[in-house]
């Protein structure tokens, strides 16, 4: 599909249109803060400066999901599927450049050649994701650290770009994404693309300064026995505010919940941070504070998932600098991490 | 002398006649309006101390991990929880030093964020009553006491009641603001409920808030807990409000009011106004409160011939 370009009516005309048949969710502005929520007759989606708190995993990966139930019958039990009846297709609108980056990053874990999580991807098969471009990043965002863009197109079925003046730039890279807009607004003009670069230069630069995930990356290699793991722990609370919002971490639990007449299995989400996250049967927690755990984090995310799929776990988001009940920032927690000598001291 | 310069030689003196090994104290924070829970162990490090209205943190809840011994600066209400945890002999008195330092509210951030619609917060400073606000539109001040956090505004208890070195002047405690509670409690039954079911909507179940709570130290939370399954593990409304309403109850009788749970919550949970309830309740009842007194029996586990019992048959 051509570029083109809309008003705002005409794109709301077109969200209008695909919640017809498709659920519908985009981002809403709440007492300053941006959610996601389901389209409603007078949904105003935001569209100016702002990211969602929580972050577009919720979508693919929620915080609990039932995998399967049972009832018993009987002597017996009957296992219901927990796909349910055939689930509608989705459009998430607005979703920032950073969250298309994020979901390709989860699916390196649920999309693999070892395994395929069928709860994962039937979210994912069934939505369609456009993409809003990040005009104003937040102060708190380094996409541009983390191998992304204000403007990336990466994991994104099309994305919308405000040009000022009540003109939007559509850019379709999928069927999907053209599905939305088919031929709404007009073909948009050199000049509308050329506005738009000028917008992604200007963005791109006001993107915070340089936050070095990539030299933290090589940093921890070898780092395991550090004394740099002295240095974060204590103030951390060791909550989960950080990896439920974070649009990469993946860790779960699965546990059965059982009543007299049948039961489910359920995944959650779980955290790294927990002291019950690595607590074995026998009592023994081979992380045994938080020292071992905020080291595990980190590393995980920076250096283990480095050599596993060769990119750090983050898209410079900036959700964990902004959540953090006790403001431990991960930029600097990186910044001193890439400080360290080759030998891994600080 | 400043209230920063003061603390900051009484943290030097510390360290350097050897009397503790860590000094807990406030930092400058990376975000505006933000400060952030420091542990300087060394003297020229002490320069790095701060106090003032962003310095919430109950900085009490890091005492119970430790095994050095630590100087803590502490608010009246945190000075609270340390005697609450010294009552409930989960602290070594004799390794503590607590600072005291006078406080006059904290702001309340998200407050402050939320009146700027969708402009980010910049930078912030505090200039005596007042908060100079920068967002892309350019500045404004604002008045510190409009964006005060909701449990500083009823807190009729500033003075620290434990405090081996006091730094500052001491502030007047002015008799507590109600109208918030009293206005809440005016509504019936459903909008009450509906109120609470709208807060626990919002919860991630991160933990953020117990995490952030002096007083809650269980080493097996009933959170974890799955024999029994006080609760469910699925994150949905009927899980979380169990959640905010077990911790409130079992924090009855022990919950200080600090509001650090409210500030730790990265969802704007109004988180603890079950708790500022019990405190009136547990006052009413057993005419006890909180972490006031560090001789007075708790309320919930001491025994009076005159308890009230309008609940036995």
């Amino acid at each position: 599909m051509a570029d083109r370009v809309l008003t705002k009516d005409e794109l709301f005309q077109a969200l209008r249109g695909a919640s017809e048949e498709k659920e519908v969710v985009s981002p809403v502005l709440r007492d300053g803060l941006v959610f996601f929520e389901n389209w409603s007759p007078d949904s105003e989606p935001h569209l100016g400066a702002g990211v969602a708190v929580r972050s577009a995993k919720d979508f693919f990966f929620p915080p609990s999901e039932e995998m399967l139930s049972y009832q018993r019958t009987g002597r017996g039990m009957e296992l219901l599927d927990a796909a349910g009846p055939e689930e509608r297709s989705r459009l998430l609108f607005g979703a920032r450049p950073c969250a298309g980056r994020a979901l390709q990053l989860l699916d390196r874990v649920f999309d693999s050649e070892d395994y395929r999580d069928p709860y994962y991807l039937r979210n994912r098969e069934r939505t369609a994701i456009v993409g809003l471009a990040c005009t104003e990043p937040l102060s708190t965002c380094f996409c541009t650290s983390a191998g992304g863009d204000p403007f990336s197109t990466e994991g994104l079925d099309a994305l919308v770009v405000d040009l000022g003046e009540d003109r939007f730039l559509v850019r379709a890279f999928s069927d999907k994404g053209a599905a939305v807009f088919g031929s709404a607004g007009g073909e948009a003009s050199d000049s509308d693309v050329a506005r738009s670069d000028e917008l992604a230069r200007a963005a791109r630069e006001s993107a915070s300064p340089s936050v070095p995930v990539r030299e933290a990356a090589e940093r921890l290699e070898g780092a395991f026995e550090s004394a740099v793991w002295d240095l974060f722990h204590e103030k951390c609370l060791g909550c989960a505010a950080c990896a439920f919002l974070c649009p990469t971490c993946h860790c779960f639990n699965i546990v059965d919940e059982a009543t007299l007449s049948g039961g489910k299995r359920i995944r959650t989400w779980d955290c790294c941070m927990f002291p019950l996250f690595t607590k074995h049967v026998s009592g023994h927690n081979p992380r045994e504070s938080r020292r071992e755990r905020m080291r595990q984090r980190v590393m995980h995310k920076f250096q283990y998932f480095v050599k596993n799929f060769g990119e750090a776990a983050c898209v410079g988001c900036g959700r964990c600098v902004r959540a953090c009940p006790v403001n431990n920032d991960l930029r600097e927690i990186l910044g001193t991490v890439a400080a360290l000598s080759e030998a891994g001291e600080g | 002398m400043s209230l920063g310069e003061e603390l900051r030689a009484v943290a030097k003196k510390l360290l350097e006649d050897g009397k503790v090994d860590v000094v807990i104290g406030y930092g400058r924070g990376s975000l505006p309006l933000r400060s952030t829970p420091l542990f300087v162990r060394d003297a020229k490090e002490a320069d790095k101390l701060i106090f003032d209205a962003t310095c919430g943190a109950n900085l009490a809840r890091y005492l119970r991990e430790r095994k050095d011994r630590a100087a803590v600066v502490v608010k009246g209400c945190d000075s609270r929880a340390l005697v609450e945890s010294l009552k409930e002999k989960q602290l070594d008195r004799e390794r503590i030093v607590a600072v005291g330092v006078p406080c006059e509210g904290i702001v309340d951030v998200e407050a402050v964020r939320r009146s700027l619609g969708a402009a980010e917060l910049l930078k912030a400073d505090l200039d005596g009553s007042n908060i100079k606000v920068r967002t892309r539109r350019g500045e404004e001040t604002v008045s510190l006491n409009e964006f005060l956090c909701e449990r500083c505004r009823s807190c009729d208890a500033r003075e620290p009641v434990l405090a081996d070195e006091r730094v500052g002047e001491a502030v007047p405690s002015p008799s507590a603001e109600k109208g918030a509670l009293r206005e809440f409690e005016a509504k019936g039954p459903e909008e009450r409920w509906a109120y609470f079911a709208e807060q626990a909507e919002k919860c991630i179940l991160c933990y953020a808030c117990r995490n952030a709570c002096p007083l809650c130290y269980c080493p097996e939370c009933f959170v974890e807990c799955t024999q029994p399954n006080w609760m469910g593990r699925e994150h949905n409304l009927s899980n979380a409000q169990v959640y905010h309403l077990m911790r409130a109850i079992h924090l009855a009788g022990r919950c200080v009011g600090c509001g650090d749970c409210a500030r730790a919550c990265p969802m704007g949970v109004d988180v603890g106004f079950l708790g500022e309830k019990l405190r009136e309740v547990v006052k009413e009842l057993y005419g006890a409160e909180p972490g006031a007194d560090i001789e007075a029996p708790q309320p919930l586990s001491a025994y009076k011939e005159d308890d009230w019992q309008e609940f036995v048959m």
